[in-house]
């Protein structure tokens, strides 16, 4: 793959985790894509905040500058201050979709979590970087940091469908940063449909995931004691992530016919499993890069019951390791995904759930063929070297476009 | 689970009979094993016998050993004639209550104009409803006054539709002859066997289907076969000696 051109571009990266034990998509695509164009001759950096845990924003990691794979990380203490009755206040009506006045909207965005120190830092030193992508839209680092220097400022919203995403602020600030990077074409739509003044230099780059030399499933089987067959949920636990519309239906599903499928869990979050399903909903916790991917080619299918998804990168990772999916409909990314390539099942409800695993466990050859499909697909759409290609694209236009 | 439907299915038609032939379609797809047991020999049930008075009610003790649920419906001559008296009337229900408790689980479908004099409030009927484990009545009047008059959970009372859609079959196996589009074909079956399973679900429990649910009476098991074996003896004990006062009551007067 020939270099670009634009290689000695400066790019700051902001994103509000980075790091060992962060689990979420946006912090994984925005690492992966600084380290993707450092390879590439860019000086990157990361701006971040100490945090690691998305729930309480708690300085984790030590402040400072280091250097993770060819990138500059840049840490900001983070700081949780004001009434808790207020932030929860704000926060229901901001849930409840309520009409909010811009200073409410904010006021709400600083009730969460602030990084002042990250905001001085961009006043000061952002004209030294040619281009400042922020990811994702809904956080202080990103609402605060895209104001300092829009002209040179990217966002990779990350877009879902939900109230967050409803603020005037998210608008305002789509409509007036440098471009935006939308991660798949029902996330483009959305965008415009939430943003009418959509910045005019915007498009759809994708994401990607590393395709692993190989896979070793029977070990990861035998490493953690998994002897029945099994399909896997990858990601936080959590509600916004569909995990209890998930135990809802595989309760159901196991209680209607034999499934031979235990549910197999890896990631972040309480799961809570009720103690009925105790004996078949294992959870494995957080799992290190290196044994993700047989996770993935251990499973039967992967799961995806999320409907709040931009990219879903653990689609991809299952796909990649021959594995099909079953994926909530109510997802309009990974439903775009399963059509387009034709490697993946998407379900209404708890009976078609069930008929999915029923699938699984009985028409093995068939769902292969759709794996195959789908590793098809994402070889064709989302390697690194296809996305980073499409990110120096918009970025070179967009440091082209202004004078240095 | 080994279901047995007594009531008139059809032929001849008729709403209630339909119902009941509709509700052993459900209960078939979502595969138990069901038989129907009709009064009337016109009809397409797996057998037909005189199903009236405390004969049936031992013929329904009897069959409790071969099936673990019974959705039986009351309708007129089922299970007591137009002509019974007062006596036979409650010696049948009694009677017809013993046998219902010796099932796993029991529905009493009284979903038509009553059959019974005095109705769904008469005293016959309160041991068949303390017994049931799912009551499916015609109208909300009715499930009004059962719940009221004899003290039933609202959640073991039901109301049933006149109909509702049967649902249709669907082809077995996960065979893909499109080898263009797989995913298309494979996601039809999907959707073809959860329609199914759901139209299944909702014909079971429209029309008061209790069937699937985990047994709650202790009379389960071999030891329950015992207890409930004790029960029914005592259910003739008790009807005898009635019997036996209201003959001597008779004489005195």
């Amino acid at each position: 793959m020939a270099r670009k051109t634009s290689s000695h571009a400066r790019i700051a990266f902001v994103t509000p985790r980075y790091g060992p034990g962060v689990v979420g998509g946006s912090e994984a695509v925005m690492g992966e894509a600084a380290r993707g164009l450092a390879g590439r001759g860019y000086a990157v950096e990361v701006l971040t905040t100490c945090a690691r845990s998305h729930f309480s924003w708690a300085n984790e990691f030590d402040d400072g500058t280091s250097e993770d794979r060819g990138v500059v990380i840049r840490r900001f203490p983070t700081t949780t201050s004001g009434c808790r009755l207020t932030a929860a206040s704000l926060e229901q009506r901001v849930q409840r979709g309520e009409r909010l006045s811009p200073a409410t909207e904010i006021a709400w965005v600083n009730s969460r979590f602030r990084v002042p120190e990250l905001y001085l830092y961009l006043l000061a030193e952002a004209r030294r970087y040619d281009a400042i992508v922020l990811s994702p839209y809904l956080f202080w680092t990103t609402i605060f940091g895209a104001q300092v220097a829009p002209e040179r400022s990217v966002v990779m919203p990350c877009l879902h469908d939900e109230p967050y995403s409803r603020l005037s602020i998210v608008r305002s600030m789509l409509a007036s940063v440098a471009g935006v990077w939308f991660l798949s074409e029902p996330e483009h739509l959305l965008g415009h449909r939430l943003a009418p003044d959509l910045a005019p230099r915007h498009g759809v780059v994708g994401a990607a995931v590393e395709v692993p030399d190989s896979y070793d499933p029977a070990g990861f089987r035998q490493a953690h004691g998994l002897n029945r067959p099994f399909v896997l949920f990858a990601g936080r636990r959590e509600g916004g992530k569909g995990w209890r519309e998930l135990l809802s239906a595989y309760a159901s599903a196991i209680a209607g016919n034999d499934t031979p499928f235990d549910l197999v869990t890896i990631g972040v979050g309480a799961p809570d499993i009720p103690e009925d399903l105790a004996g078949r909903v294992i959870d494995l916790g957080y799992l290190g890069a290196a044994e993700m991917p047989n996770a993935f080619a251990a499973a039967a299918a992967l799961v995806q019951p999320s409907a709040n998804e931009s990219f879903s990168r653990t689609l991809m990772e299952a796909w990649l390791a021959g594995t099909p999916v079953i994926a909530s409909a109510a997802g309009e990314v990974v439903t775009w995904h399963c059509e387009r390539s034709g490697g993946g099942l998407t379900y209404a409800d708890e009976l078609e759930f069930a008929q999915c695993l029923r699938f699984l466990a009985e028409g093995p050859k068939a769902a292969a063929v759709l794996a195959e499909r789908g590793r098809s697909y994402v070889l064709a759409n989302y390697t690194w070297e296809i996305v980073l290609d499409a990110m120096e694209g918009s970025l070179g236009a967009l440091t082209a476009r202004r004078p240095r | 689970m080994r279901v047995l439907i007594v009531g008139a299915v059809p032929p001849p038609g008729g709403d209630s009979g339909l119902a009941l032939a509709e509700l052993a379609i459900a209960l078939l797809a979502e595969g138990h094993d069901v038989e129907l047991l009709s009064p009337d020999n016109r009809s397409a049930a797996h057998r037909s016998a005189r199903l009236q008075g405390p004969v049936f009610a031992l013929r329904l003790a009897w069959l409790s050993r071969r099936f673990e649920a019974i959705v039986l419906h009351f309708e007129a001559g089922l299970p007591v004639g137009d002509r019974a008296g007062r006596l036979w009337r409650a010696a049948t229900l009694t009677l017809v209550a013993a046998a219902l408790r010796m099932f796993r689980e029991s529905t009493v479908r009284f979903d038509g104009a009553s059959p019974i004099p005095g109705g769904i409030g008469s005293r016959g009927m309160g041991e068949i409803w303390s017994v049931a484990t799912h009551v499916v009545v015609g109208n909300e009047e009715d499930q009004n006054e059962v719940v009221s008059t004899w003290g039933l959970p609202e959640e073991r009372v039901t109301v049933a539709p006149a109909r509702v859609a049967s649902p249709v079959a669907v082809p077995r196996g996960w065979a893909v002859k499109d080898a263009a589009d797989p995913r298309t074909e494979v996601l039809e079956l999907v959707r073809a066997r959860a329609a199914h399973a759901r139209a299944a679900r909702a014909a079971r429990v429209a029309l008061g289907g209790a069937i699937g649910t985990p047994p709650a009476s202790p009379f389960t098991g071999e030891r329950g076969q015992a207890v409930d074996a004790v029960a029914f003896t005592r259910a003739v004990l008790i009807l005898g000696r009635r019997l036996a006062a209201r003959i001597s009551a008779t004489k005195t007067s």
